[in-house]
């Protein structure tokens, strides 16, 4: 965690991303405080977001509902520092990145967010292993050492015998896996995943969630999910409604719904060799 | 299609910008068949004027050692006239005028009475020389196979390369010039100029066989060509012209500087005509390739965005997309130059055996087209790049 090294509170080695109750004094991993973005766009400037406050916990999994243009990702956008938000402060592990310096965003990109997006986003021009890899091309000094941590990356998420095919040689499914391998292959702190099963069929949305899941428990990683799907949202620790450009106050969350079988394979089951 | 390699650096940097233009096989293919063209256009033009300019150069080799003087015939002929002109007694004349440090007379005749002279090609000349003073120049033409004239030779030449070529002869070969019967003693090497059409005698065979070509004339005065005044050292060559003219009446001098001048003068003239032409030819191959580009940036911005989330800083992007359009004009580069070496090989064999070869294709040529295709492929795509570079990803990730 390049950018936070030499502030409080520092990141022990190996117990960042658990859930050990030695760390349950450390602040939120997301800090999210009177953030508001106005967009314009045409005649009327539009709000998208008025005043959107929330917190999450390390290693916490939260799912973020709401209907469509409730600022949902505008929210995650200004989360993950796509975007910046007219006023109101973004905190990573208490460290306030609202305004962090441009040259310092690809850093904070590259080491502290992985995000997936419905539409996988991948590139088609690069093979599965390239993809993943991706992230390591602009990171100075990571490059050899991102060879093996592309590869495992696609081990885990049952890819790796497809490294070498382009994205239009794999299915819906097998594209967004590869998307999560490389949200994930930095080991960022925070996965922010806009709407990842979302034009995935049901049967296919269930693996990929079984893995976001499993991958939340194993590394740790705190993982933001928006989503309209209940049975996504299911699988949350917690569910925030977003309304009108504000998180609307949060009622208790029943259980977080566990994956079917243990120990889940993380690698999806029957799946058609092309 | 499958790769398996492990991409590092610049190799994949490569490899995704070869498959970006694959995957856009006709647009590319447009794209890389306008710079192709272009460079073609360029290579071959500029392979046109490497000649010119390599026969102009031996020109001015030439000329630029010494004053030539022929009959003042009012502008006409000058220095490249041929036929028997000014009596030779005129060289003595010429020799005691202050300044000179020698002189000798040279006769050319057109070894084929009716030869025409074209564009094209040279015709054949016999050039008449004494061997003894010619010796002493400081421009010699090189003599690549036998020897070169010698004082007292008679009935002996030395040939030049296009004659070799076109009448198959080698040293020892006998010749006919103007009925007479010549033997070969020595081949000149190739010039790509003028003397590769030469036939060199002596000076005294050179008048033996224009005597019988003007036997019908009453005069009995030697006839030559053109006398060749070498000035002291550190005398003014354009103010001994004058003298020379002013001394002697009927003559007209060329100074050194002044030939030189207008060679090089018309050789910048054509050298800029030829690769100013081509130059557009480039650069409208180079507007195709930004306008490919800007096509491809916009068409790939989510890709783009994509690899800003990632981590891309606006450099790696900028870089992404030079190369790819580098590589555009380096594989137009290549395809261009191929194309025009092919073309000027052809065209070099077939006018050839009329004693030209109209293109000169250097390494150095081939390296400036193919250097210029990327230079102008990298610079073409500095625009779309920076397009890319602004490319906001929160507006594209959404985008269908």
């Amino acid at each position: 965690m390049a950018l936070f090294r030499k502030k409080k509170p520092q990141r022990m080695k190996g117990k960042l991303f658990t859930k050990q109750d030695d760390l349950k004094d450390l602040p939120p991993m997301v800090e999210v405080t009177g953030v508001h973005r106005t967009y314009e766009s045409g005649a009327e400037p539009v709000r998208v977001l008025k005043g959107v406050s929330l917190k999450v916990q390390r290693g916490e999994m939260v799912a973020l509902m709401g209907p469509s243009g409730s600022g949902k990702t505008t929210l995650l956008n200004v989360i993950g520092l796509l975007d910046t938000p007219d006023s109101g402060t973004v905190k990573f592990a208490g460290i306030d990145v609202t305004d962090l310096k441009r040259r310092k965003v690809p850093l904070f990109r590259q080491n502290e967010v992985g995000m997936i997006f419905q539409q996988k986003n991948l590139i088609p021009s690069l093979t599965a292993f390239e993809n993943v890899y991706l992230p390591f091309r602009y990171a100075r000094g990571k490059r050899k050492a991102g060879r093996e941590q592309a590869r495992e990356a696609l081990r885990l998420v049952g890819m790796l015998e497809r490294e070498n095919h382009l994205p239009n040689q794999l299915s819906g499914g097998e594209q967004q896996r590869v998307a999560v391998a490389r949200a994930l292959v930095l080991s960022p702190a925070v996965v922010l995943a806009d709407e990842p099963t979302g034009e995935l069929d049901h049967k296919t949305s269930d693996d990929v969630m079984d893995l976001l899941q499993e991958l939340n428990e194993q590394t740790g990683q705190t993982f933001v999910i928006v989503t309209h799907d209940h049975s996504v949202a299911d699988r949350a620790d917690r569910v925030l409604n977003m309304d009108d450009g504000k998180v609307v106050p949060e009622k208790r969350q029943a259980p977080r719904k566990r994956p079917a079988t243990k120990p889940r394979k993380l690698a999806p089951k029957n799946r058609k060799k092309k | 299609m499958r790769t398996n390699h492990t991409p590092l650096g610049t190799i994949t940097l490569v490899r995704e910008a070869l498959r970006n233009i694959w995957r856009r096989k006709a647009r590319s293919a447009l794209t890389i068949f306008g710079i192709g063209i272009g460079i073609f256009a360029l290579t071959t033009m500029g392979a046109l004027s490497q000649s010119l300019s390599k026969s102009i150069q031996v020109g001015i080799d030439y000329f630029s050692s010494r004053i030539l003087v022929t009959k003042d015939s009012g502008g006409f002929g000058g220095p490249f006239a041929v036929g028997p002109q000014l009596p030779s007694s005129i060289t003595d004349r010429i020799e005691v005028i202050d300044g000179v440090d020698r002189a000798y007379p040279t006769l050319s005749l057109l070894a084929e009475p009716d030869a025409e002279f074209s564009v094209a090609s040279s015709p054949e000349t016999i050039q008449g020389a004494p061997p003894a003073e010619a010796a002493k120049d400081k421009f010699q033409l090189e003599v690549g196979e036998g020897r070169a004239l010698k004082a007292g030779d008679t009935g002996k030449t030395v040939i030049g390369s296009n004659v070799v070529q076109k009448k198959q002869l080698d040293v020892g070969d006998t010749v006919t010039l103007r009925g007479k019967q010549f033997e070969v003693v020595g081949i000149l090497k190739r010039t790509t100029a003028d003397p590769d059409s030469f036939y060199m005698v002596t000076l005294t065979d050179a008048l033996a066989l224009s005597r019988d070509i003007t036997s019908f004339t009453t005069s009995t005065e030697e006839l030559v060509t053109n006398i060749n005044v070498f000035p002291e050292e550190g005398v003014d060559s354009t103010k001994l012209t004058e003298k020379i003219e002013s001394t002697i009446s009927g003559v007209d001098g060329t100074p050194p500087d002044q030939l030189k001048k207008t060679l090089e003068d018309a050789s910048a003239v054509f050298n800029l005509i030829v690769l100013g032409s081509a130059l557009i030819a480039v650069l409208v191959g180079s507007l195709s390739v930004i306008n490919t580009m800007i096509m491809s940036v916009t068409e790939r911005r989510k890709e783009i965005g994509v690899k800003r989330v990632v981590g891309a800083r606006a450099r790696h992007i900028l870089k992404e997309t030079v190369t790819e359009t580098g590589l555009i004009g380096l594989i137009g580069g290549v395809l261009g130059f191929l194309g025009s070496a092919a073309l000027t090989a052809v065209v070099n064999a077939i006018t050839k055996q009329q004693g030209l070869e109209l293109f000169l294709l250097t390494p150095e040529l081939a390296v400036m087209s193919i250097g210029f295709a990327v230079v102008l492929g990298v610079l073409a795509g500095l625009y779309p790049a920076w397009r890319a570079t602004r490319i906001k990803p929160v507006k594209v990730l959404r985008e269908e």
